[in-house]
């Protein structure tokens, strides 16, 4: 546990810089002000990668620091996590006190919507994070938008085939409660399985 | 447990156009070894194998008896680690360091690092991307002497400092070594560095381990001659390197061949400098004419 908290900390300084705070802060005030919810989380994306850019830059204190690989593996895992929740706790808050302040009434999201971006953000991570562990930065830095197009294909290729198209539309008829919940849990799975890709592609990386 | 704190065993890593291959050698404790050879002769894989940042295909290598993948982070808080290149982050200050090296380093020790940044001339608030490259390794160093470490990992440290920073890391070095507990596994090319404090040198070339020993043992094992061209062609034993120039031939030999050399040619004690490049030279007879 020590290992991958002296992980996180390297990571956490990757993006510990004033000017990389003001902007995820004031970032999420914009969004929130506009209630975008669902856009702001853009944010955590943002920041995700941001250790592997240092990496990238030659920065390894990580690898020669005690802590293990699979270690760097999970803190990277964990510190992806934290920003997605870091950005849900910031707009929680933000969100009453924006209100207080301004002459917008805006509205929180509810659970269900709540669970969504977890399930989002997370398929996200556990499909690209194995890219950046194995190839680095700059090598997947265009994966993301692969994956957003790949993500727009498949759902232009869904509405073509009837069956699944109806599926779809089923789907949306059911207690989204009980959907989001699903859609988060298999996100989860997701995340564990790329964790342990992960794990094994770090293992036998040469730094 | 071993008096030893480094084990390395039948090492070998394979990459593309390169291969590391059977590396065998231990490192007492309380004693300096240089590890030597041309560039990409397997110097630094061979360090970073240590540190497990590469992954060897097979073979073993122990710090204080511990296997270094099977107890990776308990190895790496026992050893300090100074590159030739930086690793931390370029945006970061020395303070920045200092925080995270009190943070992930139990027995950190903030006292000696503010000494060491003070001597060393570091500002504290400055981005390391304004720093030169021998500051860079200074801050590493200090960073590395500043915690309770049993082993000292030094891939090219001096490349970058002045003359004076460097009479005083070779004093640093030594002092490191002085109780008997603390050893260092130390790089460089600057080969001069290691005949002044190197207990120990282990010669890698191509790939292979050439020699492993004791430093005089390594420099009494071959003799430097120099001669004319006759004198060459009189030559029974082939020579390890050799070159030659307008005025005759030098070549390096192994000592056992000493009794067959012409009585006439001139037998100097080589350097570890002279030791290296005839080795990289060969006998291809590398010409200065």
């Amino acid at each position: 546990m020590n290992a991958i908290k002296n992980c996180l900390l390297v990571d956490l300084m990757s993006v510990m810089s004033k000017k990389s705070l003001l902007l995820f802060v004031a970032l999420l005030l914009f969004y929130t002000y506009l209630q975008s919810g669902p856009i702001m989380i853009i944010l955590p994306f943002m920041f995700a990668f941001f250790p592997f850019v240092n990496e990238d830059k030659g920065v390894t204190a990580l690898y020669f620091s005690p802590s293990g690989k699979k270690d760097v593996v999970r803190a990277r895992y964990l510190y992806c996590m934290l920003l997605l929740l870091a950005t849900l706790l910031i707009s929680a808050v933000a969100v009453p006190v924006m209100t207080a302040v301004t002459d917008k009434d805006l509205q929180l999201m509810n659970p269900s919507e709540y669970l969504f971006l977890f399930a989002a953000f997370t398929t996200m991570m556990a499909i690209l994070l194995p890219f950046y562990f194995k190839y680095g930065y700059a090598k997947c830095q265009y994966s993301m938008i692969a994956v957003v197009f790949g993500v727009g294909i498949l759902g232009m290729t869904i509405r073509k085939i009837p069956w699944l198209s109806k599926a779809l539309q089923h789907l949306a008829t059911l207690d989204q409660t009980l959907v989001s919940e699903i859609a988060a849990g298999a996100a989860a799975v997701m995340l564990l399985v790329s964790l342990a890709v992960s794990t094994s592609i770090v293992v036998k990386k040469d730094i | 447990m071993s008096g030893h704190i480094l084990e390395l065993h039948q090492v070998r890593k394979h990459f593309r156009n390169f291969t590391l291959s059977d590396i065998n050698f231990t490192l007492p404790k309380g004693y300096i070894m240089g590890l030597v050879g041309p560039n990409g002769a397997g110097k630094s894989t061979t360090i970073k194998s240590i540190m497990n940042t590469v992954d060897i295909d097979s073979g073993s290598i122990r710090v204080l008896g511990k296997d270094t993948k099977k107890n990776e982070a308990a190895v790496k808080s026992t050893i300090g680690y100074v590159s030739d290149t930086c690793i931390f982050g370029d945006t970061w200050t020395v303070k920045n360091v200092a925080f995270l090296m009190k943070h992930i380093h139990p027995s950190w020790n903030s006292t000696t690092f503010n000494d060491y940044v003070k001597e060393f001339e570091l500002p504290w608030n400055k981005p390391l991307k304004d720093f030169s490259r021998g500051m860079k390794l200074k801050l590493m160093l200090a960073a590395a002497l500043s915690r309770d470490t049993s082993f000292l990992l030094l891939d090219e440290p001096t490349g970058g400092l002045d003359p004076v920073m460097r009479d005083r890391f070779l004093q640093l070095m030594q002092q490191y070594v002085e109780g008997g507990e603390h050893s260092i596994l130390f790089s460089t090319h600057i080969t001069t560095d290691l005949e002044k404090i190197a207990d120990y040198i282990t010669f890698i070339h191509g790939g292979n381990m050439i020699f492993t020993g004791e430093t005089e043992e390594l420099r009494s094992s071959f003799c430097l001659i120099k001669g004319s061209d006759r004198e060459l062609k009189e030559l029974k034993a082939e020579p390890v390197g050799i070159r030659r120039s307008s005025f005759g031939f030098e070549a390096l030999m192994r000592t056992e061949h000493i009794r067959s050399l012409p009585h006439t040619v001139v037998v100097e004690a080589p350097t570890l400098d002279d030791i290296v490049v005839f080795h990289t030279l060969g006998n291809k007879e590398s010409s200065l004419l």
